[in-house]
């Protein structure tokens, strides 16, 4: 099996146009609904297009909806600005695997709204073509010339994690030597509104759904500046009524696949919209025990989200864990006391408002590594 | 090392059929299932006839439709299983399913009562996003496995068995059910008759005079195992699923490339993963939509995957029986390519009337007895996607053998 290596992270969201905006977050990070409430719905505000340097001067640009158009953006920076990538890439071993929770939801709204109105004979065409999830995908494929495997999952707020196990598979088996990966999501209005009602069934305000998109790019060969190895996966979903053995089996299962064990993890996030972090330093905590207190404070179901929370929570904390930015997002930053040395495998795990769940293992790439089998 | 993968049930539903058996005679007898359409005023629309199932009792009223028929053809394919739960580790067990529109009726029914001033509960939009299906599933049959959904339009039921299948194969799971489902609604006929994709006249895919789709709703499941553990369980084994490759156009946001070429790629993805050539192949589930774009490219493609032996292999597609169903269509196909290895014969392609003669067989009009080994499944969707799944019969011989040296 190929070893598969991190090498870059973008986003397009509320918090603003690239991942160095994420850098400006104020702390304290954790706190998702204070930064994010008022900031929810302005992402299509951004002049993302110019700010990624899409060419908007075509027909297929102005007709794409706006899941596509946070998703190209995103893409265009991520494969723009990759180090070593500049205009190159595509091709027969280049793949695109996105995510998204509520996919197309927003265009089935929009055509659905005008077909009501107006009747059948007074529809776009134009809206009609957007009301497939994997339009976004589609662009992508042209506009980067991703020739190879391809594929669009909506499995609810893991989605964006649940690509990135696949694009992992991808790579490791040779069949793609670099794909981009993550999630992607446009919530209609009549979904923020319904809901925006789940802070009346849970008692307090819940994070409004967030749109955007939240990409990484996996490959076959690691970049100058990539940090990290995705080393593993496990997937599952929890049975509510065994949530601490049901997590911790997802986890075991993703250590397992990267060759690692609980006395190797360093630092583990658990992220279910607004997540926690926990960073060995000294006394050393038992990852264990946390990943069973987490599991066992997860009652399901739990507040909706998009795909978005789980990707600007995983690439930041990454950058974070690297040394490379401050600030993390919808990360509770809760008992990191201090980073000594950089940990050296990272355990993130996503855990979906329905039960659907995914953990990913990184390895922190030590210099001279290369793409050699261990 | 990674793990082989079978078929170990199945479960349909379709306007042709409510079982597996019902299905397997429809397509022998190349039964059509296109009627007119009663669930809503079609009269809208140019074509009223699509591929819609009666009499479906909602076992829970409050689902969406799409819903309902997953939780049947998911139930039937479990029934057929066997006791394919019986000492199973469900944290290894879990469930992909593709669709296209979700719950679509659901969504469609919130916005015609708000329309109206009469405010439906928002609740019933719960069920609109499309993951929901699958986490039904997920829970009638307490999976704690992998569940995931997949939209690459008509090419998700399909692709949801690839990746299902790969998650058995690379140790992730021993049990999968995988398929898709997708229902008839005004969204889709209205969406498809402003693009101009809707027949006024028949479905006649590959035909000189094929002049675009039929819809149809409907849903397919498979049971899909490790291969020593349907062994050692005395599984009754289907077939093979052999390989899974889905890849992109890269051409069009709509169109698909007129050189097959993605469609290609993913026959190439999948027969490397088999360890299969194309002379291998004795036959072709096709995606056969009968509109010009995908039937031309198609051609295309088989042209260059089979160069002169296309027209010695069977290429077929049953939509004409089943109406295009969207993302069910790769699943239910899928359950028709199992039943054309089982039974040793090719479904027909209805309604030909001047198929192409000479450069290829699109076993016309009635189905036919062929010795099969090896079969493709091939789809196709909006947007680019591709999928491509590759099956083989399962020897009879080879699986009493198996089943004897596991007892020894």
């Amino acid at each position: 099996m190929t070893r598969v290596w991190l090498n870059g992270f973008e986003q397009i969201s509320c918090l603003g146009v690239g991942a160095g905006a994420l850098a400006d977050v104020p702390a304290p990070g954790h706190d998702a609904w204070r930064m994010a409430h008022p900031r929810a719905g302005v992402t299509s505000r951004f002049d993302y297009f110019a700010v990624a340097g899409v060419d908007t001067n075509n027909v297929e640009a102005r007709q794409m909806d706006e899941l596509a158009r946070y998703s190209v953006a995103c893409a265009s920076l991520l494969l723009k600005r990759a180090p070593g990538r500049e205009g190159q890439g595509g091709g027969e071993k280049t793949g695109c695997i996105l995510g998204s929770a509520f996919g197309c939801t927003a265009s089935n709204q929009a055509y659905l709204e005008a077909l009501i109105a107006s009747g059948p004979r007074r529809t776009s065409p134009v809206v009609f073509r957007n009301t497939v999830s994997n339009a976004a995908a589609g662009h992508l494929a042209v506009g980067f010339r991703m020739l190879g495997s391809n594929s669009v999952l909506n499995s609810g707020m893991v989605a964006g994690v649940q690509a990135l196990t696949w694009a992992h598979r991808a790579v490791s088996t040779g069949r793609c030597d670099e794909v981009l990966a993550g999630g992607a999501d446009w919530s209609s209005a009549l979904v923020q509104k319904r809901f925006a009602a789940q802070g009346e069934r849970y008692g307090r305000p819940t994070l409004p759904l967030l749109d955007g998109a939240g990409l990484f790019l996996l490959g076959a060969k690691p970049a100058p500046d990539c940090d990290w190895e995705v080393a593993g996966y496990g997937l599952g979903f929890l049975n509510n009524g065994e949530r601490e053995a049901s997590l911790k089996r997802i986890l075991c299962t993703a250590l397992e696949t990267a060759g690692a064990s609980w006395q190797d993890v360093d630092a583990l996030a658990i992220q279910r919209a607004e997540g926690a972090l926990w960073v060995r330093s000294s006394p050393k905590e038992s990852f264990e025990a946390l990943a069973a207190e987490a599991g066992r404070t997860c009652a399901l179901p739990f507040p909706e989200n998009t795909a978005l929370p789980a990707m600007l929570g995983l690439g930041t904390t990454l950058r974070f864990l690297a040394g490379r930015a401050g600030s993390l997002c919808f990360i509770n930053s809760g008992a990191v006391h201090r980073v000594d040395e950089t940990p050296e495998c990272f355990l993130f795990a996503a855990i979906g408002a329905d039960g659907s769940s995914a953990a990913l293992v990184f390895k922190r790439r030590t210099d001279g590594e290369s793409d050699a089998k261990p | 090392m990674e793990k082989r993968v079978v078929i170990t049930g199945m479960g349909v539903i379709t306007a042709t059929a409510k079982s597996v058996d019902e299905f397997d005679h429809a397509l022998r007898q190349g039964v059509s299932g296109i009627k007119p359409v009663t669930l809503f005023d079609a009269s809208l629309y140019a074509f009223g006839a699509a591929g819609e199932i009666e009499g479906l009792t909602p076992e829970a009223p409050a689902l969406d439709r799409a819903s309902q028929l997953a939780l049947y053809a998911a139930r039937g394919a479990v029934d057929d299983a066997g006791a394919v739960f019986l000492d199973a580790n469900r944290t290894r067990a879990g469930v992909v399913l593709g669709t296209t529109c979700g719950g679509i009726t659901s969504h469609e029914s919130v916005l015609r009562s708000w329309a109206r001033g009469e405010h439906q509960a928002l609740e019933a939009m719960d069920e609109v996003p499309f993951h929901v299906m699958a986490a039904h599933v997920a829970r009638a049959y307490r999976l704690e496995g992998p569940v995931a959904t997949i939209a690459i339009a008509c090419a998700s039921g399909a692709n949801a068995v690839g990746y299902a299948a790969d998650l058995i194969r690379s140790g992730h799971a021993d049990i999968m059910l995988a398929g898709g489902a997708d229902t008839i609604s005004h969204f889709t006929f209205s969406g498809f008759s402003i693009l101009r994709a809707m027949t006024r006249d028949a479905c006649r895919p590959f035909d000189a005079e094929r002049s675009g789709i039929v819809l149809g709703e409907g849903a397919g499941v498979l049971v899909l195992e490790e291969a020593e553990r349907a062994l050692q369980r005395g599984a009754r084994i289907y077939a093979d699923v052999l390989g899974h490759g889905y890849c992109n156009d890269a051409h069009h946001s709509t169109s698909p490339a007129p050189d097959g070429g993605g469609m290609l790629r993913s026959v190439r993805d999948a027969l490397e993963q088999s360890g299969l050539r194309p002379d291998d192949i004795d036959y072709v589930n096709a995606h056969g939509t009968a509109t010009q774009a995908n039937d031309a490219m198609e051609m295309a493609a088989y042209r260059r995957l089979f160069g002169e032996r296309a027209a010695r292999v069977p290429i077929s597609s049953i939509k004409p029986m089943t109406g295009h169903t969207l993302g069910a269509a790769g699943a239910i196909e899928l359950v028709a390519t199992v039943l054309a290895l089982l039974g040793q014969y090719v479904p027909p392609t209805l309604n030909a009337r001047k198929p192409p003669v000479g450069e290829f067989d699109f076993v016309p009009n009635q189905s036919r007895p062929a010795s099969l080994r090896y079969a493709l499944n091939l789809n196709a969707g909006f947007a680019g996607h591709n999928t491509a799944i590759a099956l083989g019969r399962m020897e009879r011989a080879a699986t009493a053998k198996r089943v004897a040296e596991g007892a020894a």
